[in-house]
């Protein structure tokens, strides 16, 4: 179902406004990432979707209907808890029944289609053991059979993977996906790690001090940032930002406006010319590799920066003339806005 | 030091040197009186001053089996087990979670439901003489309201097992409230988040999560109550001025042991007494114990 927020905000009862102007769409059936470090308002616009919080100002549609005041069981959505929430002294058929159980769904159907979940989440072999059984992932999985149970609008998980070891977390973001996809169902996560929304999102919504940054497909948050916040999150290694003083003229006559910083993807940085790219004098300490990855720390002036595509052939402990890909430099003024290139208006 | 070897004679003595203290005071004080008592039970003629025996038999138990007395002491004992346990129980229960529901004063309502258990039996017993009192109790006050005529409550026969039922409820109440609100307590929150957007409205939620996550602690309640209220004596004594009841109306397996042992120097027959409350008790905990298997989820 499509979710829509009109211009919702929350303030607190002490006063202090939380989110501001939330104004965006679900589209139905997509998987979307709320994406934000602790504190930007990822589980608080969770919660809002999900009624467990309600809106100050603003309305919040499901569909056509103006949700904004239902609770959480009356807007029918789904949701999988970070810890889990399973019910500990039943069984993960008793656990996927319960919602059922409680819609007064009758006995057969309600276990057949429990059934139905438990297969759809492949937990089939599992069904009379009790949560505290199970691992995280296969806990992970009886959550969201008992989260479909009931056929929700809309599926919630807070932090879906945090409680995860490396490994399965990369299992059960894969797991998700195909589960959405498979039910269909519009879904919305919350997590704190880039590489997690941008592996399993349709689209990711950048949250920051309760502000929506950047709402976007995934792709278009790494290529095309809106402003300095986005590119600075988005990207393993995190942005180089270097003050624009540390460039020429030149440089910062390619955009369009004044510009303060300039950022620069570490995978941007080379010392062999691909692409359109300007030109640095740079000092290259030392190259590390790391499996398939290079990591090479540089200095430009008196600022660090790192760059991964710096290869072993570049000298070490010299001034050298090193490149940073013009798709990969991004000019922000003063207030972190992304400044665009000159001629390049859209 | 590695774990995985078998324990030298050395280490097994030190063992046993650190478990010693407590099991020469166990073996002194709980195991040497069990087994002496219960001997005791068989001793029909025996002098207690000189510890001599001078028959064995099962007389003792013949004289409880045909005691008219002895039977109605268990079976009061018995209305006073059913009578307080289960009331006990869903009383502080509800009390509890009432209690868990508010903010303000909960600390000052759980001081006051606590004192009963901080005060003196004895004390206790005064107030609820007056309470209980024909013309000037509280009590017969209250009821005087919904039409009810003064009940004589200790001193009629018919009433004074019911007068002493209540007085053993209320008594209990503030302990068990108290570990009702830690157990209360220790059940995640997100449980109920989890529940509610599953659909259970307030009494669902009590019957599907807060029944079966408290119930290892209402289970221990359970097993101390009914090991509490099958020992019950002290009530007795001091609500009835060292009497059981009009006519005898209060007599419990306890209260009988002490009439025999102190009052009437019967020592074979009281330890008798002590032998049946003993399995009396045993069957009942066994029998809980069989149900938690199936109901208590820890």
């Amino acid at each position: 179902m499509e979710v829509k927020f009109n211009h919702v905000t929350l303030t607190y009862p002490n006063g202090v406004e939380v989110l501001h102007d939330m104004d965006f769409d679900i589209t139905d059936g997509q998987l979307v990432a709320l994406l934000g470090p602790s504190g930007g308002g990822k589980s608080t616009t969770l919660n809002l979707i999900s009624g467990l919080l309600s809106a100050t100002s603003g309305n919040i549609y499901f569909g056509d209907k103006d949700v904004t005041k239902q609770d959480a069981l009356g807007r029918g959505v789904g949701m999988v808890f970070q810890n889990y929430a399973l019910y500990p002294h039943m069984t993960v058929l008793d656990n996927i029944i319960f919602p059922m159980k409680m819609a007064k769904v009758d006995k057969s159907t309600r276990k057949q289609r429990a059934l139905e979940l438990a297969q759809l989440v492949r937990v089939s072999d599992q069904i009379n053991k009790k949560p505290s059984d199970l691992s995280g992932g296969q806990q992970q999985r009886v959550a969201i059979a008992r989260a479909l149970a009931k056929s929700p609008n809309i599926l919630l998980l807070d932090e879906p993977l945090s409680n995860l070891d490396a490994r399965l977390r990369v299992e059960m973001r894969e797991e998700i996906r195909r589960i959405q996809k498979e039910t269909g169902v519009t879904t919305v996560f919350v997590t704190h790690d880039q590489s997690e929304a941008m592996h399993v999102a349709d689209k990711i919504m950048l949250l920051n001090d309760g502000r929506i940054q950047q709402y976007d497909a995934p792709q278009s948050l790494y290529e095309n940032p809106n402003n300095q916040f986005v590119a600075n999150f988005i990207g393993e290694p995190a942005l180089n930002v270097v003050p624009a003083d540390q460039f020429d003229d030149e440089v910062r006559q390619l955009f369009d406006g004044d510009v303060a910083t300039i950022g620069i993807r570490a995978e941007a940085l080379t010392n062999e010319v691909k692409a359109p790219a300007i030109k640095m004098q740079a000092v290259v300490h030392e190259v590390l590799s790391f499996g398939r990855d290079r990591q090479a720390a540089i200095s430009v002036g008196s600022h660090q920066l790192v760059a991964t595509e710096v290869t072993t052939a570049a000298p070490l402990e010299q001034e050298t003339t090193l490149f940073a890909a013009l798709s990969g430099v991004y000019a922000f003024d003063q207030s972190g806005q992304r400044l665009p290139l000159r001629g390049d208006h859209a | 030091m590695m774990n995985n070897q078998k324990p030298t004679w050395k280490q097994t003595l030190k063992g046993w040197l650190y478990v010693l203290p407590m099991l020469i005071i166990v073996a002194i004080f709980s195991l040497y009186p069990i087994v002496s008592s219960l001997a005791m039970s068989f001793y029909t003629q025996y002098n207690f001053f000189t510890n001599q025996v001078m028959a064995l038999g099962f007389d003792n138990f013949k004289y409880l089996w045909e005691d008219p007395l002895f039977h109605s002491a268990v079976a009061n004992t018995l209305i006073f087990v059913v009578g307080v346990v289960p009331l006990e129980i869903v009383i502080s229960l509800t009390v509890a979670v009432l209690l868990n529901q508010i903010k303000v004063l909960a600390g000052f309502f759980r001081t006051i439901y606590f004192l009963p258990f901080v005060t003196s039996i004895v004390a206790i017993s005064m107030v609820w003489k007056w309470i209980y009192n024909k013309d000037a109790g509280l009590l017969n006050y209250f009821l005087s309201f919904v039409g009810i005529h003064p009940i004589d409550w200790l001193n009629d026969p018919t009433w004074a097992l019911p007068a002493l039922i209540i007085l053993a409820i209320w008594k209990s109440l503030g302990f068990n409230i108290m570990l009702f609100l830690v157990a209360l307590n220790n059940v995640d929150k997100r449980l109920y988040s989890a529940a509610t957007l599953d659909g259970a409205n307030a009494w669902e939620r009590f019957l599907h999560v807060t029944v079966p996550m408290i119930s290892p602690m209402t289970f221990l309640i359970a097993v101390n109550a009914v090991i509490g209220s099958f020992k019950v004596f002290d009530e007795i004594f001091s609500l009835f001025g060292g009497q059981a009841g009009p006519g005898n109306a209060a007599m419990t397996v306890v209260f009988y042991l002490y009439r025999m042992f102190y009052e009437q120097n019967k020592y074979g027959i009281a330890a008798a007494a002590g032998v049946v409350l003993f399995f009396m008790i045993l069957i009942v905990t066994l029998l809980q114990t069989w149900f938690s298997k199936k109901h208590v989820h820890y």
